[in-house]
């Protein structure tokens, strides 16, 4: 038995035949648009919905809300240094006066401390608590400036950090947070005429390649919206963007191979 | 061998694009267009100057409340870009004004116009209301009318609150009614031929809230409603020939439909607490109105088609919350709610998400009314000058609170502002 048989040959010939049919009709077929939109994409929304119980009328207007912008007010408290400096020197004096205090408290001075009917109070310690009192006067005040600040920010809902998908897989997962800050800054540029703003059921996806350093290499249209001046301003919001952050080693091979897919509006 | 090779590996590859991370930008913002306007011939008019003066101011102050989507520019475009609208004057006679809106597409749009004193400033908001359908594809508030209440021409002895209607720009001011008496509650029909309104008339022994209707081309009006109690609220259904409204005959405030032509009452909500102030999608099939039933007053919507369908509440917060008002698409509600000491006006969406505040620091707010287009909202400001003396006036704003200014300044003290749909 030799693979030289004629019968085996045409036989070999004919497996191969059989093998190879599918696979190329299975080439072809993927090649359709059906294939195309069967596919199941990991899709990473950018705004997650937020469910929030409304438990009272809110107070500043949505004019007030605009003008603060996308980002929320700054929550932590700017202090001079100015200010600070009285801060860490009654912080030292409080350390200092425990440390004096620490050095001074034996058993016998603490039976003579004790049996004296008048307390003495060391004057550092006094000083130090009049400080100290003050210190707390000023945490109080940067507290409530903190709390007003929040109270503000409580107005307003900021975005939330977390993705949502199928991260089964781990390594993964720095693209998908690093492709999560793209749309910020896409967004600002992703503008329509009035007439295409009308349509609401254009869709266009652009995909980028990304170096390491984060220039966009290249942006071609992934899936067209069919409309041409949707999927050019689509492009241009892309090309207005220009740098993006870098990339996070890990995800440096998938974002120059063009792993991320920029969807315009989804 | 080699070719199957290939083959494996194109396949492969193929595979690798499963990959693909798709991230969503979200909605494109609006993009703000440019109109580069431009007048010709106004120099060479003799007499009708003042008119052709006037006819631009109106086109300007008209596309000033889309700020959002164009802008007008007064130069020309150095390049050929935005869009471009010219209007050109004749004395012929009277005064002819041909107007052309072209962009850089190459399409070309051309409005004629005869202007005289009477039909000036709406022939303009006509020509301007094209030009705006043209671009947009919609149809814009130019052509709307707004109905309002006013106390002008009452004195101390005797004080009248008459039904008044103006252009949405505070042009055109006429007085519709001459009762002598205070209206309270109006509503403009969708063809904007008829008026419902209720009437307290001071003269009257048995003070009674009738509800009366005007029929706005012949000037008549007949009582629609003269039950015991209140016959308040009423707002017609989309068609014109039924109406709903708010009754007390059966001892409680309650809505009610009624057919215009036989008068037939259809009741609509059954409580023993107040149901007041209907609003009405375009649709017509989503009504919004105020309850107490949980105490306090809250919005709440339900289904028009049947007695206390599909009852459900909107609203969860608010001291006193007043005039729930649907947007024509019936997605929003604009409403006034007490706060700080004072109403405001607040929007939520139809489904009780997304309650946002519109008015803040600008009076005392109350009455809602959304524009046509669900693009505006006008309101009734009160400002407090003295412990007896208030001044109150139509004040507009866009949807998102972002306030236009009065249009009713000088013209008594001027309240429920109802927008055309």
């Amino acid at each position: 038995m030799s693979l030289y048989n004629r019968d085996m040959k045409s036989a070999f010939m004919f497996s191969i035949g059989l093998h190879i049919t599918p696979l190329l009709l299975l080439l072809a077929f993927s090649q359709t648009d059906y294939y195309k939109k069967k596919k199941n994409f990991q899709i990473i929304p950018l705004s997650q919905a937020v469910r929030i119980d409304v438990v009272a009328m809110p107070k500043m207007s949505l004019q007030e809300l605009k003008k603060m912008g996308g980002a929320p007010p700054p929550i932590a408290v700017k202090e001079t240094p100015a200010k600070e400096e009285p801060k860490q020197e009654a912080s030292t004096d409080d350390k200092d006066a425990f440390l004096k205090e620490g050095k001074k408290l034996k058993f016998s001075d603490l039976i003579k401390k004790y049996g004296d009917k008048k307390l003495k109070i060391p004057e550092e310690t006094k000083i130090a608590k009049s400080k100290a009192s003050s210190k707390v006067n000023k945490r109080d005040a940067a507290f409530n400036k903190k709390l007003e600040n929040l109270v503000m920010a409580g107005n307003k809902l900021s975005k939330g950090e977390a993705l949502t998908g199928d991260s089964s897989f781990r390594d993964t997962t720095v693209l998908e947070s690093y492709a999560g800050k793209i749309p910020d800054i896409v967004r600002p540029f992703w503008k329509l005429p009035t007439y295409l703003m009308n349509k609401t059921d254009l869709k266009c996806r652009i995909r980028i390649f990304i170096k390491s350093n984060g220039t966009i290499l290249k942006a071609v249209i992934f899936e067209s919206s069919g409309e041409k001046e949707f999927d050019e301003r689509a492009l241009e919001a892309v090309k207005m963007a220009g740098t993006l952050p870098m990339v996070p080693a890990k995800a440096q091979n998938a974002a120059v191979n063009g792993e991320i897919v920029l969807g315009f509006p989804l | 061998m080699k070719f199957l090779l290939l083959t494996l590996f194109l396949t492969a590859s193929l595979h690798a694009e499963d990959n693909l991370k798709i991230v969503a930008i979200g909605q494109a913002e609006q993009e703000v267009e440019e109109i580069f306007f431009s007048v010709k011939g106004l120099r060479s008019l003799k007499s009708n100057k003042k008119k052709a003066q006037i006819a631009v101011e109106v086109f300007q102050n008209d596309f000033s409340y889309y700020r959002k989507l164009f802008k007008v520019q007064g130069r020309k475009s150095p390049v050929q870009k935005g869009h471009h609208v010219n209007f050109q004057f004749f004395d012929e006679g009277g005064l002819r004004l041909s107007v052309t809106l072209s962009n850089r597409n190459g399409s070309k749009a051309k409005f004629d116009a005869f202007l005289s004193v009477g039909n000036l400033r709406q022939k303009i908001h006509q020509i301007n209301d094209n030009i705006y359908r043209q671009l947009t594809g919609k149809s814009s508030i130019f052509n709307s009318k707004i109905i309002f209440v006013s106390d002008k021409g009452s004195r101390r002895s005797h004080f009248v609150k008459e039904l008044y209607s103006m252009d949405y720009d505070g042009g055109n001011k006429k007085q519709l009614t001459f009762h002598k008496g205070t209206v309270i509650g109006p509503a403009l029909s969708y063809d904007k031929k008829k008026v419902l309104y209720s009437l307290i008339r001071s003269s009257m022994h048995k003070r009674n809230v009738n509800l009366y209707m005007l029929d706005l081309e012949t000037g008549k009006h007949q009582v629609i409603s003269s039950r015991r109690g209140l016959n308040t609220g009423a707002v017609f259904f989309p068609g014109d020939k039924e109406i709903i409204l708010t009754m007390s005959h059966e001892g409680n405030a309650e809505l009610y439909k009624m057919e215009l032509e036989t008068k037939k009452l259809t009741r609509l909500t059954k409580h023993f607490a107040p149901d007041v102030d209907p609003s009405i999608n375009v649709q017509g099939n989503v009504i919004t109105f105020l309850s107490g039933r949980p105490g306090k007053p809250m919005i709440y919507i339900m289904d028009p088609s049947g007695i206390e369908r599909s009852v459900k509440r909107i609203g969860y917060v608010g001291q006193f919350n007043a005039t729930p008002r649907f947007s024509p698409d019936g997605r929003e509600i604009a409403f006034s709610s007490w706060m700080d000491n004072r109403f405001d006006i607040f929007r939520i969406d139809a489904n009780g998400m997304n309650l946002v505040r519109l008015t803040k620091d600008y009076g005392s707010n109350e009455d809602p009314t959304y524009s046509n287009d669900g693009q505006f909202v006008a309101f009734s400001s009160q400002r407090v000058i003295s412990r007896r003396k208030a001044v109150n006036k139509v004040v507009i704003m866009d949807r998102d609170g972002e306030i236009f200014g009065p249009i009713t300044e000088g013209f008594g003290n001027c309240i429920t502002p109802r927008w055309s749909k």
